[in-house]
């Protein structure tokens, strides 16, 4: 009795083998891509948090001492163990405690251990109280 | 009884070769035809698993990837309160700075006595950009804004909680 030729429709075994090789190349290619996206936008995060850990690190080790010389004059001395940038200066007025931010048109750098003086844009009464502020969020009052 | 049994061979070998006729011989599809149409059936089944996989894959890898960047927004969101103060008509005005690389818009303001009931202490404010008063609706990178409540809590100590549409919480402690 003659074999139904039905049962010889199947794919050979070197064309099966193919067909699994291509799609395992596949699936893996796509979980590689899928991996490799979400390690880069892993790195991109911790490169976030390093620099946000960074800022407020540098941040807190930012120390200043202001002293008004005059009204248009102001001298800071870099107490901290860090450089430091001058965007701007308060000034409050103590009849009323309300302040006035005064943004610096060239910010000041204070490098280490050393002193700068700063030409307020302003003049200020010296019985008004100063304060700079940093770049990074910091207000030092004069003492 | 051999004429009956020799009747229901040639009755089942001609049920047989009637199946086998009707079916097979006569389907008039040649075997590479149907070795390409069970190839072709091979294929599409592995295609649509993978691209099923792919899809799946997709929509899970930009899921991760939206949480990724939230928080990436979130942790470059840095503000500082550099002043506050209460003035005589009972405003309460916020000096906030961002020393972060990524613009943060406040959402909600919380001004809460120590202990904070939710849902409430949830203050109304307006935003301008310090020193030239210009209204502004975020605080950009390296900003320092005033952001001024009405009206200010009675109390002389409270918290200040402020939240921002990009997910950030900043709370600091407000001491007249």
């Amino acid at each position: 009795m003659e074999v139904p030729r039905l049962t010889r429709l199947r794919l050979s075994s070197k064309a099966t083998v193919a067909v699994g090789a291509i799609v395992i190349i596949v699936v893996f290619m796509i979980v590689l891509t899928c991996i490799g996206i979400v390690v880069m936008e892993s790195n991109r995060y911790n490169t976030s948090v390093k620099y946000a850990n960074e800022a407020v690190a540098t941040k807190a080790r930012e120390s200043l001492a202001v002293v008004q010389v005059s009204n248009t004059l102001v001298n800071v001395t870099n107490e901290g163990s860090t450089p430091v940038v001058v965007i701007g200066f308060f000034r409050v007025n103590p009849a009323d405690n309300n302040p006035n931010y005064v943004p610096l048109s060239n910010p000041v750098a204070v490098p280490l251990l050393s002193s700068s003086s700063i030409t307020l844009p302003q003049a200020t009464p010296e019985n008004w109280k100063v304060g700079v502020v940093t770049s990074l969020g910091n207000v030092f009052w004069e003492k | 009884m051999l004429h009956t049994l020799h009747f229901k061979v040639f009755a089942f070998t001609f049920f047989g070769e009637f199946v086998s006729r009707l079916f097979v011989r006569r389907r008039a599809v040649s075997e590479i035809v149907g070795a390409v149409l069970v190839a072709m059936i091979t294929i599409a089944m592995a295609v649509a698993y993978v691209m099923a996989g792919r899809s799946t894959a997709q929509s899970q890898v930009l899921s991760m990837v939206d949480l990724i960047r939230a928080a990436e927004r979130r942790q470059r969101q840095l503000l500082s309160l550099t002043y506050a103060y209460k003035d005589g008509s009972g405003n309460l005005h916020l000096f906030i700075y961002n020393y972060g690389s990524e613009t943060s818009t406040p959402d909600k303001l919380y001004l809460a006595e120590p202990t904070y009931v939710m849902g409430s202490g949830q203050y109304t404010f307006d935003m301008k950009q310090a020193g030239t008063n210009t209204p502004v609706p975020c605080i950009g990178s390296k900003q320092l804004v005033e952001l001024t409540a009405t009206p200010a809590p009675s109390q002389n100590q409270f918290d200040i909680i402020l939240t921002t549409a990009e997910g950030g919480i900043f709370i600091w402690k407000f001491q007249g």
